[in-house]
C-alpha cells in the first residue's frame, strides 16, 4: 500500500501526511447495513388477510348484537333509592274515621263513578253517531259514484305529519316584557 | 307426481286464506305515532290514557304505547342590564307515545279531529310515521358496537347502518 502511495505522492510531501491518510476511499461510506430489497406481497394474500379481518369484525358485531340494546331509564317513573330505603319510616297510622264520614266518602265515590260512567257513555254515543254518519255518507256515495267512493276511502297522505300546538289556559299578556335569560339543555348524554 | 297448488278461483297459486289477511279497506302504510309532549307530567299521563281510550273507541289497532326519556332544560333569567343570574329553573319536557297500525284511510281524519278536541291544556301533539330514530332515542347507545361498525365501514367502504348519525 505504502509503495503505491509513494509512487503517486511526491517525496517532498511524504513527511507531512500521517500514516492514516493512506486509506483513501473512492466509494461512499455506509454506516449501516444496506437496505433490503422490499419483497412484493402477493395480492391474493393481502386480500385474504383483509377478508380475515372483515370476518373477525363481523363476528364481533354479531356477538354484540346478540343481546338486545338496553333501554334508557324513564326518570319520572322511578322511585329514588333514598325514598325506597325510607319506605318503612314513611308509613303512617291513619286515625279511625267516624262512621258518618266513612259513609259520606263511600257515597261520594259512588256518585263520582256514576258521573264518570255517564260521561263515558255520552262520549261513546257521540263517537259512534259520528262513525255511523260517516259510514252512511260513504254508502250513499258508493251508490252515487263508485269512483268518488274509492277516492274517499284512500288514505290521505297529506294528513301526516300533523302538529297540534299546546293550548294555553290564559291568553298571552299584552305588553309583557320577557326578562333576558339562558336556556340550556341538561339532558343526560349517553355519548362521550 | 305432485299437482300444483291451485286455489278455488283457479287463477293464482296463492291459497285463499291469504286474502283474509289483507285489510278490507285501504289503510295507511306503516305505523303512525301519536307523540304527546308536555311540561306537566300528570296532565300528560292522563292525556296519553285519553288517546288510548279514543283508539279503542274508534276500533283502531293499537300497536304499542311507550314513554320516551325526558329532556331536561335549565332556564336562567338575568337581572336587568346584566348577566348575573336572577332565577334558575329546571324544566323537563316529558314525552308519551301511542302507536297505531293499519289505520283505515277514511278514519285518520276523524281520529286526529278527536285527539285535537280532547286535548288537555299544555300538551303538544305530533302525529307522524314511525321511524327508526324513534326507537334509537329510547336506547342506550352501544359504543363498542358502533366502533366495530365504523371499522368495518372503513374496510368495506359501505355504510352498515344508514340511520346511524355520523359522529
Amino acid at each position: 500500500m505504502l509503495s503505491l502511495f509513494s509512487r503517486y505522492v511526491p517525496s517532498c510531501y511524504r513527511n507531512l501526511l500521517p500514516n492514516g491518510a493512506c486509506n483513501i476511499h473512492t466509494s461512499s461510506q455506509l454506516w449501516a447495513e444496506p437496505m433490503r430489497k422490499r419483497r412484493r406481497m402477493d395480492p391474493a394474500l393481502l386480500k385474504m388477510r383483509e377478508q380475515r379481518k372483515i370476518r373477525k369484525l363481523e363476528k364481533g358485531i354479531r356477538q354484540l348484537k346478540k343481546h338486545a340494546k338496553k333501554m334508557k331509564p324513564i326518570d319520572e317513573m322511578e322511585v329514588s333509592p333514598k325514598l325506597q330505603r325510607e319506605l318503612a319510616d314513611r308509613k303512617r297510622q291513619l286515625p279511625d274515621l267516624p262512621p258518618n264520614i266513612v259513609s259520606f266518602r263511600q257515597d261520594l265515590i259512588r256518585v263520582w263513578s256514576r258521573v264518570q260512567s255517564a260521561y263515558y257513555k255520552d262520549e261513546t254515543k257521540i263517537i259512534s253517531a259520528m262513525l255511523h254518519c260517516q259510514n252512511a255518507a260513504l254508502e250513499d256515495l258508493k251508490e252515487a259514484d263508485p269512483g268518488l267512493y274509492d277516492a274517499a276511502m284512500q288514505p290521505d297522505l297529506s294528513l301526516i305529519p300533523f302538529k297540534i300546538d299546546a293550548v294555553t289556559e290564559t291568553p298571552p299578556l299584552k305588553n309583557y316584557q320577557p326578562p333576558d335569560g339562558k336556556y340550556t339543555e341538561t339532558t343526560k348524554k349517553w355519548r362521550p | 307426481s305432485s299437482s300444483p297448488v291451485v286455489s278455488s278461483s283457479g287463477s293464482s297459486v296463492d291459497p285463499d286464506y291469504l286474502k283474509l289477511l289483507k285489510p278490507p279497506v285501504p289503510v295507511h302504510e306503516g305505523l303512525i305515532n301519536v307523540q304527546l309532549k308536555g311540561y306537566d307530567f300528570p296532565v300528560l299521563e292522563r292525556q296519553a290514557r285519553r288517546v288510548l281510550k279514543l283508539v279503542s273507541k274508534l276500533n283502531l289497532t293499537l300497536s304499542e304505547a311507550w314513554p320516551t326519556p325526558l329532556r331536561s332544560f335549565r332556564v336562567q333569567t338575568f337581572k336587568p342590564q346584566s348577566t348575573t343570574v336572577d332565577k334558575s329553573y329546571d324544566l323537563p319536557i316529558y314525552e308519551r307515545n301511542v302507536q297505531i297500525a293499519m289505520v283505515p284511510g277514511f278514519l285518520l281524519g276523524t281520529f286526529i279531529d278527536l285527539v285535537q278536541k280532547n286535548l288537555a291544556v299544555g300538551v303538544t301533539v305530533n302525529i307522524h310515521l314511525h321511524g327508526p330514530e324513534h326507537l334509537e332515542i329510547r336506547q342506550i347507545p352501544d359504543l363498542e358496537l358502533e366502533a366495530l361498525e365504523r371499522q368495518l365501514e372503513e374496510l368495506t367502504g359501505t355504510p352498515i347502518n344508514p340511520h346511524q348519525k355520523k359522529l
